[in-house]
């Protein structure tokens, strides 16, 4: 423990999540998690697989209900928001799996993006520089796409609205190898385009790459929290959590 | 002659066709983004007649003319279909198909059982005259028919329009398509799913006009009773699947029409239901369905 300090609070972050505890029917799975993130940041959220990584996420963008504690972004209480109120309030998800929508074409799955979008447009341009793959693939169905493509159709519906905080879950899952470089590079892109990112990874190594700070959740709690580099450098988080 | 029949035949098939299809593509709507099969689907088309005879015979206070009577019908049919998936589907809605199927029948029963106590069970008509068939280009029909093809195929042109050029439309797709992600996108999909309850039970009404218009006289059970013809065009087509729904239908049309002009015309109904059964045992994926 020595090497890493415990959970620090950050009062004047962007997204601030304090003791989350939620779960499914009699299910406890989340037993009162803390999360902050700050203005123009990349956190990553990590730790073994049933850690209730994905389930935080949910319960973040509010498709599962909290049993307890709360959720604010700068002033505003998003506690009792519905998932589909997230995005008109600033904050977009892009789940890990079935994140697109099949049926629809990829200019589809953007006009559905540009529903809460102020100028979707320039957007649009935006994200096909960011993606130039989906600007050859405008008139295809989603169901067509290869996983990197569905991928970055995720991301951009997510991003059309300019949110200031994404969510990605896994973004790197299902991917190729020579494909999770460019999705955490799509992450950092993301970042320098004004936009927080708050994402879950297996892949420690590779999303520490573009992660300004990292929690470990094991277990339903957070066990701690720190910069990437001290992370990167912690015996303890390497045994436990980054393989030897 | 015999070309002439034939030609003939596939016309009537044509016809009736434009009236399963108008009721089919209604019923895959509201399938496509509820995930259960509505059984109280019939008597929209049910109210739709005699809504539709009821305002035109002023029994409401003032006669309407019969094509302001029809869409005035359609609208409240419409938002009979709102009332009640709100009073009886979405408090249930996340208890999975089968109650949610069992209780539409039981809804059925409620409006069919509400409709007879008040009209009781003879037999009602549209104020139509009868027509003489005219004959265009060796088809003979009457302007009514004609009508009902060109009510079906505009019905079928506008359902396109809706879900291919309008954000309603691209929402209803995105609902029907995945409705969890549809909220992460910022949609409220009980709203969508409210206003597909709306195009839905007006198509269905829009239905039970056309075909109070081409087979009067009908009684409370007419919805009820055509629904399987209904569901055989859906299923034929893929359940959820709007031009499968369309496409499905005039095959139905066609064959209920050739089953009676040349097996027999008492088995009407019995053709549409031998592919029902068919579908089930070929294709039963068909009942699985798919989004639009």
């Amino acid at each position: 423990m020595s090497d890493i300090a415990s959970i620090r609070r950050y009062d004047d972050a962007l997204f601030s999540a304090r003791d989350v505890e939620t779960g499914y029917g009699d299910l406890q799975v989340l037993y009162g998690v803390d999360i902050d993130v700050q203005d123009d940041e990349v956190v990553l959220v990590f730790g073994p697989n049933g850690a209730g990584k994905s389930t935080l996420m949910r319960a973040l963008f509010r498709q599962l209900p909290l049993w307890a504690g709360t959720i604010r972004m700068g002033q505003q209480d998003f506690s009792d928001l519905d998932s589909n109120e997230m995005v008109p309030n600033g904050v977009a998800y892009v789940p890990q799996t079935q994140n697109v929508f099949p049926n629809l074409t990829v200019a589809e799955n953007l006009d559905i993006g540009s529903i809460h979008a102020d100028r979707p447009a320039e957007r649009r341009q935006e994200l096909f520089e960011l993606f130039p793959r989906l600007a050859d693939r405008q008139g295809q169905d989603a169901a067509t796409l290869s996983g990197g493509e569905r991928q970055m159709l995720a991301m951009a519906r997510a991003l059309m609205p300019d949110p200031d905080l994404l969510l990605i879950d896994e973004p790197s899952a299902g991917l190729a190898p020579k494909l999770i470089e460019r999705a955490f590079e799509h992450v950092d892109s993301i970042r320098e385009s004004g936009t927080a990112v708050l994402m879950v990874e297996q892949n420690v190594k590779a999303a520490l790459e573009v992660t300004d700070r990292a929690y470990a959740l094991d277990m339903g709690e957070n066990k701690f929290e720190a910069d990437a580099d001290t992370i990167r450098d912690s015996e303890k988080v390497r045994d436990l959590y980054l393989g030897k | 002659m015999v070309f002439d029949n034939l030609l003939q035949t596939v016309v009537f098939g044509l016809i009736e066709g434009s009236v399963i299809a108008v009721g089919a593509v209604g019923l895959t709507l509201s399938y496509g983004v509820t995930r259960f099969i509505n059984f109280a689907y019939g008597e929209f088309l049910t109210y739709g007649a005699y809504l539709t005879v009821f305002l035109a015979a002023g029994v409401f206070g003032m006669s309407l003319p019969l094509p302001v009577a029809a869409v005035v019908a359609l609208v409240l049919v419409g938002l009979l279909g709102v009332a009640v998936s709100r009073v009886f589907f979405e408090p249930i809605s996340d208890r999975g198909a089968l109650p949610l199927l069992i209780t539409s029948i039981g809804v059925s029963f409620i409006l069919r059982n509400l409709l007879q106590g008040w009209v009781g069970v003879s037999a009602k008509q549209l104020p139509i005259p009868l027509l003489r068939r005219q004959e265009y280009f060796g088809i003979r029909l009457t302007h009514l028919e004609l009508g009902v093809v060109v009510a079906g195929v505009v019905t079928m042109l506008l359902i396109h329009l809706l879900l291919q050029r309008t954000m309603l439309g691209k929402r209803m797709r995105a609902t029907s398509g995945n409705r969890s992600l549809a909220e992460v996108a910022g949609i409220d999909t009980t709203d969508v799913i409210r206003q597909t309850w709306f195009i839905s039970a007006a198509a269905g009404a829009l239905s039970g006009v056309l075909y109070a218009v081409l087979f009067a006289p009908f009684r409370p059970g007419v919805g009820f009773e055509y629904l399987i013809v209904i569901f055989a065009a859906t299923l034929l087509g893929g359940i959820g699947r709007p031009y499968g729904a369309m496409l499905g239908a005039f095959f139905i049309g066609l064959a209920m029409n050739f089953g009676s002009t040349y097996l027999s015309a008492n088995y009407t109904r019995a053709y549409a239901f031998i592919i029902l059964v068919g579908v089930l045992l070929v294709r039963p994926e068909g009942i699985r369905g798919g989004e639009f």
